[in-house]
């Protein structure tokens, strides 16, 4: 395996998690750090400045969109939301990451 | 957002380019607003708002960086993957060196072929001529409105009176010249005389086909008058062959034919209309010329810019029924015809040329097959691999272009080599295209734009092609299942994959089977020329062409005493058997044909005549051809030009005028110079004298001595080889006249094999795609059985085990083969009977749905399919059983 594809595995669990939070409705960057840090009930820490490459990234790929908004207190923000291929990437990436997750438990469980 | 500027960066983001600009402003306010959102939840956390701040943009992390990692992320990824993928790609491909070894030679030997034949086509077809205003010339030509137009209208069939009267009558054109040729003898400054081919034209031609001169100028229609200065222009080739190519040249005087001319310029080498020729003359029409009937001139024209061909056809038939109530006697039922001249030079190649880029199409989509197949082969190895990089998080449309690039890789690299094997091969086609074809539509085969541009698309469609479905294959794979059964097959995937190599082996059966019928019977109609016989007896004859110039020569007496001399002087040398001379050897092209009629029967109306073909010949001519005399005699010593006018006819004109007596003795009646009576005293067996493919015409024979030509083919028969005999005969010829050369010595075998040059170039072609198609398509068949033998191990093993005998098993893969060979081959035929009307035209004593052929190709094929399956076949019988129901 190259170095790239270890890089890809670790980006897309970032992107995964991103993906996920938008699921829940379109967001701006402060926000979706927000959700994840509520969702994870303060376990996981996004690095903050991380975040805006991954929402590019996701952007470029195609599985979100953005548009500048106004904020709950009035400031201009960009919205992020999902699009349908990015609906379709989360479940893609929630079944790999089940898989793995299994393996590796398994793997830890072993005697 | 303006759609363009939407448009721009779309385009911008595709080639990896950055709108840097745009993005750093909005990375630079989404910043401020999370770090402001950041310090607002420090605030209500209880922070002073300094501190806040602060901690805020701690927790964010270093502006500059993220900055730029953000402006990595929008650039696309696009051209980066794609050069990953091509280096994984060439990685894979080099690990598996038995694969790719096959998949590009199989690719790159078809690639090749399809290249080297567009590349004719290329030049033929698809290149205009290299003229001024190419699309403008055109070919004006007198024919018959009784008979369809014939591709030899272009030939010569013009008269210099109706050309001399629509030169100046037609309005449709901008220039419009005429023009013949005739062969001469031209002795350079302190040279040996050489004979040369020499073009009589009118001043017309060189603006009509724009051409400029490489030294001095051509001569100019104020000059191409009756009386007109004797001046002549070099073509480039000839000035470098004949005078080294002599800057100094223009002003030298030249012997042509014994008369002093000028050389007043040379032309550049892409100065060539029809054949090239060595010299250019003016035509000077004579008052004398301008009212002789005959028709023997070839003619270009310039139509005005905004006048169509339509149009300017129009203008000529108005022309041409004005000059039938003018001159009935030699117009009447003529009308005349204007073709492009591309169209015109191209002819019937056009179809031969077409057809042959199909087969060779059909014989890159057998290989291409035959790839595919090796590609779902290699994709059942590798269901696997494909597995883990999915489960590691590789979308499937990752994988999927991971795969395409592959293959398009494999489809490149077969390309470049295929390049190599395209610039040799186009020499070795050009070869084989007869030359008198080759000359005129051949000019320049090298390598433009639109072969670059056909062979790169070849390279990545013919990857596209055979590897998209091999990589969807891939690419959807069921992972679980994959991973679950260890990587053996009988998953879903292998048995749509194994219904699908089954197709392709079908698809690649019935398209070996067109290639095959259509080689059946290209061979087929080459071997039935063979067979024609030509009348006379081709073997150990040589020709040569001998011109005998006016001034010297100028009575008909001293050019028959010539050639008497010449033949006697050749007729003693060792070797050779018999001597004769005819003005018009047969498979030349060259014939003359004037009406005639037959006394004591009524006269037949203007252009209703049948027409005989005037060919002057000596007495040894029958003999030395090998052409057998029916009834009556041939001609002797005594027929002199004092003796009766008398005649030998041809069977066909026997038959047909007088189809239930004798035609000795009977009279013919014609016009040449003054009027003729001839007594019929013979009849000679027919000769086919524009090819076996072509009817024999009516042959009126005259004695040379009654009927004298200055130029004349010398016909010898020898033991042995005949092209021993070209430098004694030579020699013979020096003896009688020193300055009179030999031109055009060829073995008459090769006038009969150049007649049939397009006939042999469509069999050579199409039986070597059809022999490399056979091949492909059995190689196909080899791969998938062994493929289904090593998926079947287990069934085969319990079958053994259950006490089938080996023969069972060779029979069971030899009748699964044998399945796919018949499907093919019923679809196969089906298109083969579909597609063969095409050939039609160019097909000889078969026809187009030859039902021997068609069985004869089916029969090949089904045993070439048996073949291939017998060894997985056999090999199938080694299966141990106890190894193979233990791999359960």
């Amino acid at each position: 395996m190259t170095d790239r594809e270890r890089d890809d595995l670790l980006q897309g669990t970032l992107d995964m998690l991103v993906l996920k939070a938008l699921q829940l409705g379109p967001m701006h960057g402060w926000g979706i750090t927000e959700r994840l840090e509520q969702g994870s009930k303060s376990i996981l820490q996004i690095g903050q400045g991380s975040l805006y490459p991954a929402l590019y990234r996701l952007e470029r790929q195609g599985f979100v969109e953005s548009s500048w908004g106004t904020s709950e207190n009035n400031r201009r923000a960009r919205y992020y939301s999902l699009t349908t291929a990015g609906r379709a990437r989360l479940t893609e990436e929630r079944q790999a990451w089940r898989r793995m997750a299994r393996a590796v438990e398994l793997i830890l469980a072993m005697d | 957002m303006t759609p363009r500027k939407a448009w721009r960066d779309r385009l911008a983001l595709l080639l990896g380019f950055r709108r840097t600009d745009e993005m750093d402003e909005r990375f630079q306010s989404e910043m401020d607003f999370h770090v402001a959102m950041a310090t607002q939840k420090n605030v209500r956390n209880g922070m002073a708002t300094d501190e806040a701040r602060r901690a805020a943009s701690v927790e964010f992390g270093g502006r500059q960086q993220w900055r730029e990692a953000a402006r990595d992320e929008t650039r696309s990824r696009y051209l980066e993957e794609l050069l990953h993928d091509a280096r994984y790609a060439i990685r894979s491909l080099r690990r598996a060196p038995a694969f790719t070894a096959a998949a590009v030679a199989t690719l790159a030997l078809s690639i090749g072929a399809t290249t080297s034949i567009f590349s004719v086509v290329n030049a033929a077809l698809l290149r205009r001529l290299p003229y001024a205003n190419p699309d403008r010339v055109v070919a004006v030509c007198e024919w018959l409105t009784t008979k369809p137009i014939s591709e030899s209208c272009g030939v010569g069939s013009f008269s210099v009176a109706n050309f001399v009267i629509w030169r100046s009558e037609a309005k449709s054109f901008d220039g419009f010249a005429a023009f013949g040729e005739r062969r001469v003898s031209l002795a350079p400054p302190n040279g040996e005389p050489i004979s040369a081919q020499a073009r009589i034209t009118s001043a017309g031609l060189f603006s009509i086909v724009g051409a400029r001169p490489a030294l001095g100028r051509f001569f100019t229609p104020a000059e191409d008058v009756p009386g007109g200065p004797n001046e002549m222009v070099l073509s480039y080739s000839f000035w470098k062959q004949a005078f080294g190519g002599d800057s100094s040249v223009v002003g030298k005087k030249v012997l042509m034919n014994t008369i002093q001319y000028e050389v007043v310029g040379v032309g550049k080498p892409e100065l060539v209309v029809y054949e090239p020729v060595d010299v250019w003359l003016p035509a000077r029409f004579s008052d004398a010329l301008r009212t002789q009937p005959g028709r023997s001139l070839r003619t270009l024209a310039l139509l005005k810019p905004g006048v169509s061909v339509e149009r300017a056809t129009a203008e000529m038939k108005r022309l041409a029924a004005q000059r039938a109530q003018d001159e009935p006697r030699y117009n009447t039922n003529m009308t005349a015809y204007v073709t492009p001249l591309k169209e015109r030079l191209v002819g019937n190649s056009r179809t031969v040329l077409w057809t042959l880029l199909a087969a060779v199409g059909f014989l890159l989509l057998i290989a291409c097959a035959n790839v595919a197949n090796l590609l779902l082969a290699r994709a059942a190895d590798r269901e696997r691999e494909v597995a883990v990089r999915i489960s590691i998080g590789a979308s499937p449309r990752r994988i999927f272009r991971q795969l395409l690039t592959e293959s398009i890789v494999l489809s490149l690299a077969s390309a470049l080599l295929g390049f190599a094997i395209a610039i040799k091969g186009t020499a070795l086609l050009v070869a084989l295209v007869p030359s008198d074809l080759g000359a005129q539509i051949l000019r320049d085969v090298s390598i433009d734009w639109r072969v670059l541009a056909f062979i790169a698309a070849v390279g990545i469609g013919t990857g596209m092609l055979f590897g998209v479905v091999p990589a969807l294959q891939a690419a959807r794979g069921d992972v679980q299942e994959t991973l679950k059964e260890g990587g053996r097959g009988g998953s879903n995937q292998s048995r749509a994959s194994a219904r699908l190599r089954s197709a392709l082996v079908v698809a690649e059966m019935s398209l070996a089977l067109v290639l095959l019928a259509g080689a059946g019977l290209m061979v087929r109609s080459f071997a039935a020329l063979q067979h024609v016989d030509l009348g006379f007896r081709p073997e150990h004859l040589l020709t040569a062409r001998i011109s005998l110039p006016g001034r010297k020569y100028p009575s008909d007496t001293a050019v028959a005493a010539f050639f008497k001399q010449a033949e006697s002087r050749i007729a003693q040398q060792p070797g050779v058997r018999s001597v004769g001379a005819i003005s018009y050897l047969p498979l030349t092209g060259e014939r003359s044909v004037t009406n005639f009629d037959i006394e004591g029967r009524p006269a037949w109306k203007p252009g209703e005549g049948p027409g005989g073909d005037m060919r002057a010949i000596t007495p040894g001519y029958f003999t030395a051809m090998g052409i057998p005399i029916r009834e009556g005699r041939s001609f002797t010593e005594t027929d002199d030009i004092g003796s009766e006018a008398v005649g030998v006819v041809s069977q066909t004109l026997a038959k047909s005028l007088f189809p239930n007596v004798s035609p000795i003795n009977h009279y013919l009646l014609y016009d040449w110079g003054k009027p003729q009576r001839v007594r019929i005293v013979g009849v000679a067996g027919d000769v086919h004298h524009d090819g076996a493919a072509k009817e024999t015409y009516m042959e009126i024979y005259r004695p040379h001595t009654q009927f004298a030509y200055g130029t004349m083919a010398v016909v010898v028969r020898v033991d042995g080889d005949p092209s021993r005999i070209a430098a004694p005969m030579r020699k013979a010829v020096r003896e009688v006249d020193p300055n009179i050369p030999l031109a055009s010595v060829l073995p008459m075998t090769e006038l009969v094999s150049r007649s049939v040059g397009s006939t042999r170039l469509s069999a050579t072609l199409f039986g070597l795609f059809g022999i490399l198609g056979l091949l492909l398509a059995g190689i196909g068949i080899y791969g998938v059985m062994t493929y289904t033998v090593q998926q079947r191990r287990h069934e085969i093993g319990v079958r053994l085990a259950l006490g089938a005998g080996p023969r069972d098993v060779v029979r069971m893969v030899v009748g699964r083969a044998a399945r796919l060979s018949a499907v093919g081959i019923v679809i196969g035929t089906v298109l083969a009977f579909a597609g063969s009307g095409l050939l039609k035209k160019m097909l000889f004593g078969v026809p187009a749905h030859d039902g021997v052929t068609f069985a004869g190709v089916a029969v090949i094929l089904a045993i070439i399919g048996t073949i291939a399956a017998v060894i997985p076949g056999l090999r199938a019988t080694h299966v141990d059983p106890v190894t193979a129901l233990r791999g359960e």
